[in-house]
């Protein structure tokens, strides 16, 4: 893309969020709300300044332990559509409800059960909890794929005698690509949310503890800092995801 | 070889049952370009997943060199109708796929698709993908694609089906004329008459559902077949007489019979 068209693309969201800014500084400015209700983006900026090395401390831990929730996650979704996938309707069925119910027991709930169960200064329940997150997305996303695969293109993979191993790894699986992808991107927004829910339930350090502690003391400011950097994570996660979307999904599908 | 004896097919829907294919009896010798014609609907592209093994005949035997083939894949080489490349191959990565089914190393497949690019003229759209082709030129692509895999037999569906006017006639002389460069047995279906009389060494005609064989045409003119073939007199004679058997055995119109007052309940 060249600067001019990326300008134009990233120009009137941009223009919308420094307007949002504008007005909450003014409101803060002219109400004289105190600021351990709403600090103002600037007061919120010197903080996130000053208070640098610490703040990246519990950023790169978050960032760290989502990366390999979501590496698991993904990992974990895929695996599972392939199987549910090769395996008969029947068991589909049989294991489909119990995987939506992964998803319908709250985080909040399950997550202090881990923590008993593997301790407070271990990953592992951090890990779960995110990858329980992740997971879901890219199962769900992955089956889809799968299943619309074209008709006719499985026909013709048929007759010319394609096993069912080739029909999945020449047609299925690299049809289902865009499909995965866009399960991935939820999926990553996703693992930051996670790992800050789990942080905050029990753990050392990490973004979730920074925004507890923030909050004990009444620094407002703080809590906004560490919203910050969790939006920037999340922005860099989908720019990633999507920067290697670009380069797997090849030829006219991009657009799907 | 191909032969299918009598043939019978049936679809079963609840109670309900439709007959398709009706004793269809019909052969492909080797090195011969057959055509099918018959009324659209006709049970044309079933006959063809009997033949590729996708499905399986409730009677009658379908062999190939002599060897049933009934309800086995892979013993065609295919061409359908819509098109079917992946679009995330390129030309010459869709052109061996069946090459790659078949177990040849890839290396040695696209070595293969590349030297027949180049015979085609179609070299410099190798590294393309499929969405910044042509029409035509997708279904010249489908077409090395089924040319160049290893089964003797050919099946193919409507292939310039979907085309315009002016783009299926130049397909049907490039097909033409590879063709009749390298002599492979072609089953071909179409539902048009010209297209079948130019390329093909005989012609079956079908009629509607329950389809069986209503007629055999040899089609006697000399090849390579010339541009103004359709025009000369036994062309047009060979045509009309197809299109009377065609006509003759063409669904009957639709009356209401009043028998249909089910439907509404």
């Amino acid at each position: 893309m060249n600067p001019a068209a990326w300008l134009a693309r990233i120009g009137p969201p941009l223009a919308a969020a420094l307007a949002l800014l504008a007005v909450w500084e003014l409101y803060v400015d002219l109400s004289g709300i105190e600021p351990w209700r709403l600090p103002a983006p600037s007061a919120i900026a010197r903080e996130l300044a000053a208070g640098f090395p610490r703040v990246w401390m519990h950023t790169a831990a978050s960032l760290k332990v989502a990366v390999m929730g979501l590496a698991s996650g993904t990992a974990a979704g895929i695996a599972l559509a392939t199987a549910m996938h090769f395996l008969f309707p029947w068991i589909r069925n049989m294991f489909y409800p119990l995987i939506i119910l992964t998803q319908n027991i709250p985080i909040i709930a399950i997550a202090p059960l881990f923590i008993v169960w593997f301790g407070f200064q271990s990953i592992l329940p951090k890990l779960i909890v995110i990858t329980l997150v992740c997971f879901f997305p890219v199962l769900v996303a992955a089956l889809q794929g799968f299943a619309y695969t074209d008709r006719r293109m499985v026909n013709y993979m048929r007759m010319i005698g394609a096993s069912r191993g080739q029909l999945f790894w020449k047609l299925e699986f690299p049809h289902a690509l865009p499909h995965l992808f866009s399960g991935l991107k939820v999926a990553g927004t996703y693992s930051m949310m996670g790992a800050v829910i789990s942080e905050w339930l029990g753990s050392e350090n990490g973004l979730g503890v920074y925004m507890r502690l923030a909050q004990s003391s009444f620094r407002t400011d703080r809590i906004f800092v560490a919203i910050v950097m969790i939006v920037a994570a999340s922005l860099l996660f989908f720019a990633l995801i999507s920067a290697l979307e670009r380069a797997l999904v090849r030829g006219g599908r991009r657009k799907e | 070889m191909l032969e299918c004896l009598n043939v019978v097919k049936e679809f079963r829907t609840g109670a309900s049952r439709l007959r398709v294919l009706d004793g269809l009896t019909l052969r492909v010798n080797k090195g011969e370009f057959v055509s099918i014609i018959g009324p659209s609907g006709c049970g044309k592209s079933t006959l063809f997943q009997l033949i590729g093994g996708l499905l399986v005949p409730d009677a009658g035997g379908i062999l190939l060199d002599g060897r049933s083939i009934a309800g086995r894949t892979g013993h065609i080489s295919y061409m359908p109708q819509h098109n079917t490349l992946f679009p995330w191959r390129t030309v010459e990565e869709n052109v061996i796929l069946a090459l790659e089914v078949a177990g040849e190393p890839r290396r040695q497949a696209l070595r293969i698709a590349r030297e027949w690019l180049e015979m085609l003229g179609l070299g410099r759209y190798a590294r393309e993908y499929p969405h910044t082709l042509s029409g035509g030129m997708q279904q010249r692509v489908a077409f090395l694609r089924a040319l160049i895999s290893r089964q003797e037999l050919m099946c193919l569906d409507e292939p310039f089906g979907a085309l315009d006017a002016l783009t299926r006639h130049d397909m049907q002389r490039w097909l033409l004329d590879i063709w009749e460069r390298h002599r492979r047995t072609v089953l071909f279906i179409t539902h048009s008459i010209e297209e079948a009389i130019l390329l093909s060494d005989r012609i079956y005609v079908l009629s509607d559902k329950p389809a069986k064989v209503v007629g055999e045409f040899a089609v006697p003119f000399p090849r390579p077949r010339s541009e103004l073939l359709p025009e000369e007199q036994p062309f047009v004679r060979l045509r009309s007489d197809i299109h009377r058997l065609l006509r003759q055995h063409m669904e009957k119109p639709v009356k209401y019979s009043g028998k249909s007052k089910n439907y509404f309940l």
